[in-house]
């Protein structure tokens, strides 16, 4: 374990154990806050894979590429409001995905517009996305942060290749939508099991 | 050190580049003045050789020998092997490289394959000699032996790569290239955690320490550092990453500059997007196995980084310029590189992982930043060709091979031969011929000749001189008695008969087909073989025979008025004809006739296939060279006016064949990558074959791409039917009627294929967000449709044009605003241009045919109109019309026969007669939806 800790930086990032939850529901814990999301049927959900604390990988394909949710912490509140320029935060983002694309030969192919968005558990989300080719093939990536506790974002990076698009991303908006934080959402996670 | 981390980290580590020989420089230099004494006594050894011994000194003439072999060989396959894969000893053998008919040499087969045996051994051992591959077994057993008599290690300096001979007698040792490492890896990873330090280091390795050069491993710790490093900052860096950023963003935030938070998020978002699709190609075995054994996951990314650099490096940037390096001056050369990149080879490894497509794609953005290197390195390797002279005096350090010897022919090793060869020999080697040639029986029965073996050892390449043939032993002297003189005096006799009758027919291909008939009465038997009017029968391609033997045929009073069922041309000679071509009446070049003949006297040449092999095969050998260098095209029989552009990376190690369906297939031999110029002519069954075979298969066209065609043969689509409809009107136009069909269907294809490869997005020039900068700016578009030809753009700054070049190669000039962000397309061959202002959203049609005139300027309000221009679909009947007018003008529709206007269900189209063999196109004009 403290190997592991080590590694990933796991002082920051413990982990809740989980026997008592469904094999659907992930409960988790990242700097203050709690989450769970429910995991679909066949995902995997490793701890601290690739640097993400918690992520959630879609099965196998033929192609070798699999559908990913990540999360991280943000590691700053959204006191300021760093979103409420959206005109101007999706120039940025969009002058930093094409160079992060011509690194790799890429090609960016639509943006989606920024969104501003909520939910059960989530009481603000900010998504920005985009369409983009690799010289390996063609993927569908979105950042979300999700404001926590009134305070703290996270952030969540989604990325669907694209051959999986039809089926993968009503999945991942569905499961997006699972994802709760707060301090009451393990007990309520508790309750919906019980 | 535990054997499991053994094994694993000299897998790691022992890359193919660097399993080299673990020596220090000094003991390198050492080695060579030692063994100096040495050097000269073998010197003067070999000069009491016999004069008839060959010394191949260089590597060039090793290569040119293991080349000439396996060509040789390949003959004796070809004319020594029956069907069932035996060899039959009776068959006659000529090496059609013979230089003339006075120094024609006829051998049997049973010759021809005792002069391989040693030819194939001397082969063996140059290649054993020369070879520096890295995946060569010598690389983990070059450091000095330890079993070796004193004066056998005196005899083999440190350094050296081992001979064949020597090699058995060495001691297998684990490989020391992680011993190599092992002192930059405990260096990096010291104090990177436990974690890290136990996944690289620690533990008893058993290095030994004669095995550790310092300055190779100095010069390692550059990659190693960056590498080991990249990985750990990827993998666990992320959240500090995170923080640090919007720590400073939120600083940047309190001052009021709240959407600078992009710009500090942005090496976060670069890093998560790295780290995802790491993510996405870990499949659910690894992650089970990351979740179970951190430390041995962590070792495999260091692997599979290792070979992505390595395939970088080598494939990439190195194997052209490395043909005369050793292994300690690859390493040296590959560490500095690894050194150079290995900072961002990590998040590009994690982003595009290691496939053939990454390979790709980090030679070209890597490319350039060891560019340096690799030219200074190749400034030095031609100095590094003459014998003892310095080797790579930039990276590395001077190993002078001293001379070998090798079976009969004194080798003297200063450089390597290519990685090409060495595997085109290997690969040989594994072959039935190799092995039925070798047989020991023959071996055994050959052991006493050695007038033969000293000739095969006095070959070399491009001059193949045999003595007259003797007996060499009872086995085969009938065989060489009688088939060789048979052979001889049929070739000799039907040379001179053929060669009076003024009939190029090869020397080989006469013995062949006179010993295939059985003798010369025979042959003249077949030769006179006539049909019931008297006529000589022969029976082949139309495509094989040249226009002017056609000529000659006509003018001989050949026939030919026949096609068999089969596709074969009949072809009927007047026996008078045939007489009076065999007596040089007529000087006919009779291609077609060299082919064997059958026992009924006919020449069967079968389409298909076999022609379109031969004829890719003539492509891939004489032109494909010229075709890669100019980064130019390739057809495919379905699309054989197509331009199929082809990357010119990676190409020559590259197989090419036809399939049977005239489908265009690649091989990658480096990477067991299949690229299929056509998938949908593949068959499933091919495609399951290379599956299973775990090629990865890569490019494979949607069958989407076989689109149906209309009757025309013109792909069915609106924007092609359009473009079709609109350039064959436009031929017509310009009174090349005859030809618009196949012309516009070329133009079509051209353009569908180029879209499919993603080369072209539309057939426009971009020039933008560059005016500011000036200079020339190649587009990455190509102009128009019309013509496959890349033009240039040249920006001038601070002024208000943009010039380009049309197609007709006329420099044009555009006004545009001072220092405007535009885009630039052309249209029509470039008659039309179209400029968009970007900053201003305003877009300005130019009619280029009228020079500078300006057709006409449009603001946002406009631009409706303009897409409909380009094919798009617009609203409201004002612009409609607009753009039907547009539409006719861009066809040049003036006269009123050409096109009718139809009005179907609100859709207003324009009806082109594209001609009597077409069914009329149609052109979308809008719908009444926007009315």
């Amino acid at each position: 374990m403290f190997v592991i800790r080590t590694l990933l930086f796991a002082a920051v990032i413990s982990i809740y154990p989980t026997d008592w939850a469904s094999a659907a529901i992930k409960e988790f814990k990242i700097g203050e806050d709690r989450f769970t999301i429910d995991v679909p049927k066949d995902w995997q959900s490793p701890l601290d894979f690739y640097g993400f604390p918690v992520s959630l990988i879609g099965p196998d394909t033929p192609e070798g590429r699999r559908t990913v949710i990540g999360i991280t912490p943000a590691g700053a509140s959204d006191d300021e409001k760093v979103f409420d320029q959206g005109d101007k935060d999706i120039k940025a983002y969009i002058a930093g995905r094409e160079a992060w694309l011509e690194q790799f030969e890429g090609k960016s192919v639509s943006y989606d517009p920024y969104q501003k968005t909520k939910w059960e558990g989530i009481e603000e989300a900010h998504t920005l996305g985009y369409h983009y080719s690799l010289p390996t093939g063609k993927f569908y990536e979105r950042s979300l942060f999700i404001l926590c506790n009134g305070r703290r974002l996270y952030h969540v990076k989604t990325l669907v290749p694209g051959d999986q698009e039809k089926t993968d991303n009503r999945i991942v908006d569905d499961t997006l939508k699972t994802l709760k934080c707060g301090k009451a959402v393990a007990q309520k996670a508790r309750e919906k099991k019980q | 050190m535990k054997p499991f981390m053994t094994r694993t980290l000299a897998g790691i580590l022992c890359l193919e580049l660097l399993l080299g020989p673990a020596v220090e420089p000094a003991r390198a230099v050492t080695g060579v003045i030692g063994a100096g004494g040495k050097v000269a006594s073998r010197e003067l050894q070999r000069e009491k050789r016999t004069a008839e011994e060959k010394q191949i000194d260089t590597a060039v003439e090793a290569e040119r020998y293991v080349s000439a072999t396996m060509a040789q060989n390949r003959m004796f396959e070809d004319q020594c092997m029956t069907a069932s894969g035996e060899i039959d000893s009776k068959r006659a053998f000529m090496l059609s490289t013979d230089v003339s008919y006075a120094d024609m040499n006829v051998k049997n087969c049973a010759q021809e394959r005792e002069k391989l045996f040693h030819m194939n051994r001397i082969a063996d051992e140059l290649v054993s000699e020369y070879d520096i591959d890295p995946e060569a077994a010598q690389c983990d057993n070059c450091s000095v032996p330890q079993n070796l008599e004193k004066s056998e290690q005196e005899f083999i300096p440190p350094g050296e790569a081992c001979s064949y001979e020597a090699q058995a007698r060495f001691k297998k040792e684990p490989c020391n290239t992680y011993c190599l490492w092992k002192p930059a890896i405990s260096a990096v990873t010291t104090g990177m955690g436990p974690l890290l330090v136990s996944a690289f280091t620690g533990g008893n390795d058993g290095c030994p320490k004669q095995n550790l050069a310092k300055s190779t491993a100095s010069c390692a710790m550059n990659m190693i550092k960056g590498l080991i490093k990249g990985i750990w900052e990827a993998i666990t860096g992320l959240a500090k990453l995170v923080w640090e950023g919007l720590k400073w963003c939120a600083n940047k935030v309190k001052q009021g500059v709240k959407w600078l938070f992009w710009d500090a998020w942005v090496k976060t978002e670069n890093k998560t997007s790295t780290n995802a699709h790491a993510v996405s190609q870990a499949n659910k075995k690894e992650v089970e196995s990351y979740e179970k054994d951190k430390r041995g996951w962590l070792r495999r990314k260091f692997d599979m980084i290792m070979g992505l650099l390595k395939e970088l490096v080598y494939v990439g940037l190195f194997e052209r310029e490395s043909k005369c390096m050793n292994c300690a001056q690859k390493g040296q050369l590959m560490c500095e590189i690894g050194g150079r990149v290995a900072s961002d080879l990590v998040g590009f490894a994690f982003t595009m992982g290691a496939g053939y497509a990454a390979v790709k794609t980090a030679v070209t953005k890597f490319g350039p930043k060891v560019a340096d290197l690799i030219a200074k390195t190749a400034k030095v390797l031609p100095k590094a060709g003459a014998r003892g002279s310095k080797v790579l005096k930039t990276v590395g350090n001077t190993v002078k091979k001293p001379v070998k010897w090798a079976g009969k022919a004194a080798v003297k090793s200063t450089k390597a031969i290519s990685r090409t060869v060495v595997k085109g020999w290997k690969g040989f080697k594994s072959t039935k011929a190799y092995q039925l040639i070798m047989k020991p029986d023959y071996s055994r029965a050959l052991d006493g000749v050695k007038t033969l073996a000293t000739k095969a050892a006095n070959t070399v390449p491009g001059k193949v001189v045999v003595a007259p043939v003797r007996g060499v032993g009872k086995l085969f002297k009938g065989y060489f008695e009688l088939d060789n003189m048979m052979f001889r005096q049929g070739a000799m006799a039907s040379a001179n008969t053929f060669r009076t009758a003024g009939i190029g027919m090869s020397k080989t291909e006469i013995a062949r087909m006179y010993l295939d008939l059985g003798g010369k009465s025979k042959l003249a038997e077949g030769a006179t073989r006539v049909d019931k009017k008297g006529n000589q029968v022969f029976r082949v391609a139309e495509s094989e025979i040249p226009s002017e033997q056609m000529a000659q045929f006509k003018r001989a009073g050949v026939r030919l008025d026949e096609v068999s069922s089969e596709g074969e041309l009949i072809i009927r000679v007047p026996t008078k004809t045939f007489e009076e071509l065999k007596s040089g009446k007529y000087a006919t070049r009779t291609n077609a006739l060299g082919i064997p003949v059958g026992s009924d006297g006919t020449v069967v040449i079968k389409q298909g296939p076999t022609v379109v092999e031969r004829k890719v095969e003539s492509i891939t050998a004489q032109e494909f060279a010229k075709l890669r260098d100019e980064g130019a095209v390739f057809t495919t029989k379905e699309h054989p006016r197509a331009l199929v552009p082809l990357d010119p990376n990676g190409l020559s190690s590259k197989g090419v064949k036809v399939g049977n369906e005239g489908e265009i297939v690649v091989k990658n031999t480096e990477t067991g990558t299949i690229e299929v110029l056509d998938a949908s002519q593949v068959t499933a069954e091919e495609v399951a074959l290379w599956q299973k075979k775990g090629y990865p298969l890569t490019n494979l066209k949607d069958p989407e791409w076989n689109r149906p065609v209309s009757k025309a043969g013109i792909p069915e689509g609106d924007e092609l039917n359009h473009t079709a409809a609109a350039r064959m009107q436009e031929l017509r136009n310009s009174g090349r009627g005859e030809e618009a069909t196949k012309i516009a269907l070329q133009e079509v294809e051209t353009l569908k294929v180029l879209k499919e490869t993603g080369d072209i997005s539309g057939s426009s020039i971009t020039a933008r967000n560059q005016l500011s900068k000036g200079g020339r700016v190649k587009p990455t578009h190509l102009e128009g449709i019309h013509e496959s030809r890349a033009v240039e753009t040249t920006l001038v700054p601070d002024q208000n044009v943009i010039q380009f070049e049309t197609r007709a190669g006329e420099v044009r000039e555009l006004p545009v605003r001072k220092n405007a962000n535009v885009v630039v397309e052309t249209y029509q061959d470039g008659k039309m241009a179209v400029v968009r202002d970007l900053e201003r959203g305003t877009v300005e049609l130019h009619d280029m045919t009228r020079k500078k005139t300006k057709v006409g300027e449009f603001g946002k309000a406009d631009q409706p109109l303009l897409d409909e221009a380009m094919g798009k679909t617009v609203k409201g009947k004002n612009a409609q019309d607009a753009a039907l007018d547009e539409v006719k003008t861009r066809l040049d529709l003036n006269q009123q026969n050409q096109y009718r206007v139809v009005d179907q269900n609100g859709t207003r189209q324009i009806e082109i007669d594209a001609g009597p063999e077409c069914r009329p196109q149609q052109i979308v004009i809008g719908s009444e939806a926007g009315r």
